[in-house]
């Protein structure tokens, strides 16, 4: 196999990718992790730039590092319980984590054992082109025949995404929100609240605390 | 040029790592985390898939889109339903939200 330039940058990106799952997994406070996290999915959209995919990286960026990582920032401020349970030495793991393990194990041979299959295989041979054949005309190119076939063979998946991130939205706000936080928003309670604070200025001595 | 086995190599790596992640960790969050990885494995496993079969195929493309829509959806259901789990039991550890002698009319 030829010795390619753009081999460097990805075996680098690989390198940090894999390091920053494992401190991902092994951070012992969870909002180490999320960082950690944030950092894998900008490294996975420079991969997708080797791979001749700019436009993917474009949405990685915009969607991923840039709302779902935040989304969780956000979620592991509000649930603080920074406790890890994986035992520090790998005796330890083993023995108290038996199950998982072999489940791992077995599903990692298999995939391995798929992959090389795979790969071996004569439909597999072929190689992606790296940036270095790539040109602008290319890319631009192939950027407009993806909305192109989006917009004509996936217009009614794009619609139907549509639906389930509306969906998701407002389940996300029914979920969340706390039925005090609706009683707050009533006319009811703001009459109430109107009332209190009028009865507690009515009381003798309190006329200048509550202007205050 | 880079070879498509390096990509998939990459991608069993990382979806092998999430799924660990996945049997492992007992934090809600953390094992959202690891869905994550997962999803993105698949990702670049189909972005490279389209880099080899040429210019006049973006197939991977759409499937990766659709596949980022439906994570961004998957993760705001989530956190929602963890912050809810949250607020109501002070707890985010899954495997210790069933050993809370709560019943299924409680959720």
């Amino acid at each position: 196999m030829e010795f390619s330039l753009t081999l460097i940058p990805f075996t680098l990106l690989a390198v940090f990718i894999l390091a920053a799952i494992y401190k991902s997994l092994t951070a012992e406070k969870t909002m180490q992790s999320v960082y950690w996290l944030i950092f894998m999915l900008v490294a996975v959209g420079f991969i997708f730039l080797l791979a001749n995919s700019e436009i993917l990286f474009a949405y990685q960026l915009m969607v991923y590092s840039g709302g779902i990582a935040v989304l969780m920032l956000f979620a592991g401020l509000l649930t603080e319980q920074d406790e890890l349970f994986i035992d520090s030495s790998i005796v330890g793991f083993i023995k108290t984590s038996k199950t998982q393990v072999l489940i791992f194990i077995f599903f990692a041979i298999d995939v391995l054992a798929l992959l090389l299959s795979s790969i071996n295989g004569s439909a597999y041979e072929e190689t992606v082109l790296a940036n270095s054949e790539y040109t602008y005309t290319d890319s631009a190119h192939q950027i407009k025949l993806f909305a192109s076939y989006l917009w004509n063979g996936f217009a009614e998946v794009i619609i139907l995404l549509g639906f389930l991130l509306l969906t998701a939205i407002l389940g996300s706000v029914k979920l969340a929100i706390r039925e005090t936080d609706l009683e707050e928003l009533s006319d009811e309670y703001l009459a109430r609240i109107a009332t209190t604070s009028e009865d507690i200025s009515s009381l003798p001595g309190m006329e200048d605390e509550v202007e205050v | 040029m880079i070879p498509l086995s390096y990509f998939l190599g990459l991608s069993v790596l990382m979806f092998s790592a999430g799924l660990f992640g996945v049997l492992t960790q007992r934090n809600a969050v953390r094992i959202l985390v690891s869905v994550e990885i997962m999803l993105n494995a698949a990702n670049v496993a189909m972005a490279s898939f389209n880099g080899v079969f040429g210019l006049e195929h973006v197939e991977g493309w759409s499937f990766v889109i659709i596949i980022i829509a439906v994570a961004a959806a998957e993760a705001a259901i989530g956190m929602a339903i963890f912050l809810s789990v949250f607020r109501n039991h002070n707890e985010i550890i899954v495997s210790d939200l069933f050993s809370l002698g709560e019943t299924e009319e409680a959720y």
